[in-house]
């Protein structure tokens, strides 16, 4: 009866082999041959813009691209996984501006300062937007240059136009008092089919994104320059966390768990007079199948307080991962990719915001409504800030975001949320070394 | 001869050898990955260098004094608790519904599985839409009946809930589907002795359905605390752990320690927390299991 | 009579609430945008659109469920092969000691760590295998993960088999391969393939390990196209609720179908392992 015992020994081998015989895919390639260039990005507009660039870049070359996607969630696990690891299966990383210092600071991108200094260039060109071009560098602004501005990005202040003008603002309001007076007459007239000012309250990054610009106005600031010192025990900090309070009491309901995507609802369907949001959306406001206000919305620099306004900075950035098989190769097209024509063309095909000055000045662009908001970008960019350089930001955002989530969702005081704050995030400044 | 040796020897270690397959599986895909982790846990690494240095069990120490992490932790127990016993409960009350013939049967099993054949990300994005403050569905409804402004995942007091009732609308499937299968299976005789006895349909079902469906039960809720105890997904998307950390559980603290803190150590100490819990909790019910005689020969 | 009156009531209202979300991810995926928020809601959209779906298409649509189907259901072969000898083996002899209470604990822990701290690991073995984004990788990885439950399921279906029935056929001379093939095997069918049908539709749904494993098109699975609709601002509803309606749709159907022989499946020895 032997067959049968290796029948049955052999049942899962065979079952197993026939299986891997159907599930055989691509095995991973080495990319050091034939100067193949391997690109991981997100999936959205920005990556997408990019990732058409290299196919088109491959054609051209003749060379063998390949392209690794993830959603934007997720993009950020891969890349760290591969720069961590050194594993070097990618080429080009692009990564999102908050995680750019952790990046550098741990060694794992490329400084391309010698392929600039190897082509006779001083660095980037002086045509990249002077405040994009200073994060790309670590340290910041005076250091070595570790990645591309690939795609511009910074929030701009978002209003309507037509409501504002009733309440003489037609350019939208110069400060945040402006802000409040006006959006509680709305809210309280609106009877709850108009909001004065929405805002994003979702635990983590969306509650710290929104809430930097209004701190900064109000001549706030997390960190003394040196990282020394937290300083959210300020009568600044404590100012703009209580108007913050203020806000939360003409925002619409459930603010409390609003992302960036819910405000952008209340903007399409003429539900809200006032927000802070990102230029992403500007397209869908100008699309009569999406919108319910098409030509309605203005856009604006952040309003000023206690000093002018500024906004947080969110460009996408395009580096060589420090182990990467093709560093000249994947140079050589991020600089062709980042030239003038393709930012133009990236903007045409994908909506993307340019980092270029010359593109925002661009006639063509400037010609056509879903690009009204350049110049404003422009400025906006030109004025915006950096969210602190050092490596340990996402656990300091997240906690700074525990705290301000309380204070959205009523659980908290601003004084007791703020000293908490103080507290555990000067704990992580020390544990990360920046604090003695 | 040979083959006839062989063959005595094959049948003597038969046992191992068809168990060897699997195990070495494990052993390479859970076992290699578990020491990995274990000495992860065991080490710090430097945000900022990514330097690695040897700490000991201190990771395992600063766990103690983490009001985050019992946060999460309580979090974690009131969603498992509340949730796989209303899913226990729904799932036994609609298997003794459906395990009656009557009309249409078949249509309402297939409907009453549907749900956890979606995509976890699905329902949570769905359920946020539906939950929306002003365009969402669930007020609309409530608002007929006259119930205002309800905040579900965006209120401090409400957020966890309704995630639980997501849970809940997702998984209550699962368990239905194992205690049908129990109920199918019992035999007829118990019944009809209690039906001789004059035994009402109350008595019978305490006495003889809910003994005789305890193994079912056991294994059903078994593997719905296993993954709720786990639970991530849903509250990723739906609250990012908000509002005011009213619904940060623990996978998702260990994962944005690991992950986006880049604080490996930590997060794997935690999870070794987490695996400990798990255990102790699964062994409760796995010693019931072997009283029921499910590990006799 | 009343009493089933009440049944169908209770059973009608409960199948509304279990439907609704479901046709709400299904109408949306056929809606224009304005109609996707409008209040009262609309369920049927009076101008549906498919594009939607066309939009996938051009994303590479075919070659994602082309991938989801092939490693749903090597997944679901391998799987069943080794776990159903290992839970032979644990159903039916006697290991030194309580080893087999120990080895049946073991193998259900394995499922017990956060998956989340795994995936580092993994994906520098599967690295090392030269498996990264390869269906092989993925199925490898599936495998491991549904084994507890196959091997839990499959162990409950051989205790039930009366032992008499292979040691009768055991004194005709068979051996006890033959026993197991002939005899006990045949009788276990129906919840082989009711426990075939879970970790189809486990691997299915599976998101983590795809999410790490696999790179491109080349080898990823639909949860990733469903997730690959959330962008870092926008949600793209329609896309995202298309991508979900075809991922639910085919288990659906196949669950449909089988839902007779699914319960009948479990239920077969009822589930007590």
């Amino acid at each position: 009866m032997r067959k049968f015992v290796v029948f049955g020994c052999a049942a899962a081998l065979v079952l197993f082999a026939s299986a891997s015989a159907f599930a055989g895919g691509s095995k991973e390639q080495g990319n050091a041959a034939g100067g193949q260039i391997v690109l991981a990005t997100n999936n959205a507009p920005e990556g997408n813009g990019i990732a058409q660039a290299l196919r088109q870049w491959g054609q051209m070359k003749g060379i063998k691209v390949e392209i690794v996607d993830a959603p934007y969630s997720n993009i950020y696990e891969k890349e760290v996984l591969d720069l961590s690891q050194g594993t070097g299966l990618y080429d080009i990383v692009l990564l999102d501006d908050p995680w750019f210092t952790q990046f550098a600071e741990n060694k794992w991108l490329t400084n391309l300062t010698p392929y600039f200094t190897a082509m006779g260039q001083g660095g980037l060109s002086s045509d990249f937007i002077d405040k994009s071009q200073a994060i790309c560098k670590y340290p910041y602004a005076s250091g070595l240059i570790y990645a591309f501005p690939a795609v511009g990005n910074a929030q701009m202040f978002f209003f309507r136009k037509d409501i504002l003008a009733q309440y003489n603002l037609p350019t939208g309001p110069a400060t945040w008092d402006d802000v409040y007076n006006v959006g509680k007459k709305i809210s309280d007239s609106g009877g709850g089919n108009l909001y004065g000012y929405a805002l994003r309250g979702q635990q983590g990054n969306p509650v710290v994104a929104d809430f930097m610009p209004l701190f900064w106005s109000f001549g706030a600031k997390m960190f003394s320059d040196d990282f020394t010192q937290v300083t959210l025990n300020t009568p600044q900090a404590l100012n703009a966390v209580n108007f913050l309070a203020k806000l939360v009491s003409i925002a619409p309901p459930g603010s409390a768990s609003f992302d960036a995507d819910q405000l952008a609802q209340y903007e399409l369907e003429g539900n809200v007079a006032m927000m802070i949001n990102w230029p992403a959306f500007a397209a869908s406001f100008s699309d009569p199948t999406k919108s319910k206000v098409v030509g309605k919305v203005g856009y604006s620099a952040i309003p000023s307080e206690a000093t002018i306004g500024s906004s947080e900075i969110g460009n996408w950035l395009a580096a060589i991962p420090a182990a990467a098989k093709n560093k000249q190769g994947a140079f050589d097209f991020l600089q062709w990719a980042t030239s003038a024509s393709e930012q133009k063309d990236m903007a045409l095909k994908f909506g993307n915001p340019p980092t270029r000055k010359s593109v925002f000045a661009d006639a063509d662009l400037l010609a056509q409504p879903q690009f009204s908001y350049f110049p404003v970008l422009a400025q906006a960019m030109g004025n915006s800030t950096p969210r602190p350089r050092i490596a340990n930001w996402n656990e300091v955002e997240n906690t700074f975001g525990i705290y301000l989530s309380k204070v959205v969702a009523g659980t908290m005081s601003p004084q007791d949320a703020l000293a908490g704050a103080q507290t555990d995030i000067t704990a992580l400044m020390k544990k990360a070394g920046y604090i003695k | 001869m040979d083959s006839k040796r062989l063959s005595r020897w094959s049948d003597r270690n038969l046992k191992y050898l068809l168990l060897a397959p699997t195990i070495v599986l494990l052993l390479m895909l859970t076992v290699y990955p578990l020491v990995f982790a274990l000495a992860a846990s065991l080490q710090t690494v430097s945000v900022r260098t990514g330097e690695r240095s040897f700490v000991g069990l201190a990771n395992f120490a600063s766990i103690f004094s983490d009001g985050l992490f019992w946060n999460a932790l309580g979090n974690t127990a009131v969603y498992t608790g509340v949730g796989v016993s209303v899913e226990f409960a729904l799932g036994l009350a609609f298997a003794l519904i459906l395990s009656e013939s009557f009309l249409g049967r078949g249509l309402f099993r297939t409907i009453f599985l549907a749900p956890m054949m979606l995509p976890p990300i699905v329902v949570a994005i769905t359920f946020k839409v539906i939950y929306m403050q002003k365009y969402g569905v669930s007020n609309w409804l409530l608002g007929l009946i006259g119930i205002k402004g309800m905040l579900w995942e965006s209120g401090p007091q409400t957020a966890l809930f309704s995630l639980i009732l997501v849970d809940i609308w997702e998984w209550t499937p699962f368990m239905l589907l194992i205690l049908l299968a129990g109920l199918q299976s019992l035999p007829a005789e118990p019944y009809e002795a209690a039906k001789v006895d004059g035994a009402s349909w109350l008595q019978a079902f305490r006495h003889v359905t809910f003994p005789l469906l305890t193994p079912a039960i056991l294994i059903a809720v078994l593997l719905r605390l296993m993954d709720t105890l786990r639970i991530f997904d849903q509250v990723f998307v739906m609250t990012g752990g908000g509002p005011a950390n009213s619904t940060e559980t623990l996978s998702l603290y260990v994962y944005q320690a690991g992950f986006r803190f880049n604080n490996v150590g930590y997060a794997t100490a935690m999870s070794f927390v987490l695996l400990v819990l798990t255990t102790v909790v699964s062994n409760v019910f796995i010693s019931r299991l072997r009283a029921e005689e499910v590990f006799t020969q | 009579m009343t009493s089933r009156l009440l049944r169908l009531a209770v059973l009608l209202v409960s199948a509304l609430v279990v439907v609704f979300p479901i046709v709400w991810v299904v109408s949306t995926s056929i809606k224009t945008d304005v109609d996707i928020f409008s209040i009262p809601p609309i369920l049927v959209p009076k101008a549906p659109t498919l594009s939607r779906y066309a939009e996938l298409v051009t994303y590479g649509l075919f070659s994602y469920l082309l991938n989801s189907v092939i490693v749903s259901i090597s997944t679901a072969l391998a799987t069943i092969a080794l776990g159903t000898l290992a839970a032979y083996s644990l159903a039916r002899f006697r290991l030194p000691g309580k080893w087999n209470a120990r080895v049946s604990f073991w193998i259900l822990s394995t499922r017990m760590f956060p998956p989340i701290i795994t995936v580092i690991p993994l994906f520098q073995l599967m690295r090392v295998l030269g498996l990264v984004n390869t269906r092989l990788g993925l199925v490898i990885a599936y495998a491991a993960f549904n084994m507890p439950f196959v091997v839990w399921m499959m162990r409950g279906f051989f205790v039930e088999v009366p032992r008499d029935l292979e040691e009768v056929a055991m004194v005709d001379g068979c051996s006890r391969m033959h026993a197991f093939l002939r005899i006990s095997l045949p009788l276990v069918v129906p919840g082989i393939v009711a426990t075939a049908i879970f970790t189809v539709i486990l691997s299915w749904q599976e998101f983590l390990f795809a999410l790490i494993l696999t790179q491109t098109s080349v080898s990823a699975t639909l949860p990733i196209l469903v997730s690959s609709q959330v962008t870092q601002y926008q949600i793209l509803w329609g896309q995202m609720s298309a991508a979900g309606t075809i991922t639910m749709a085919p288990v659906l159907v196949f669950a449909f179908l089988v839902q007779r022989y699914l319960v009948r499946g479990m239920s077969f020895g009822a589930v007590k392992g």
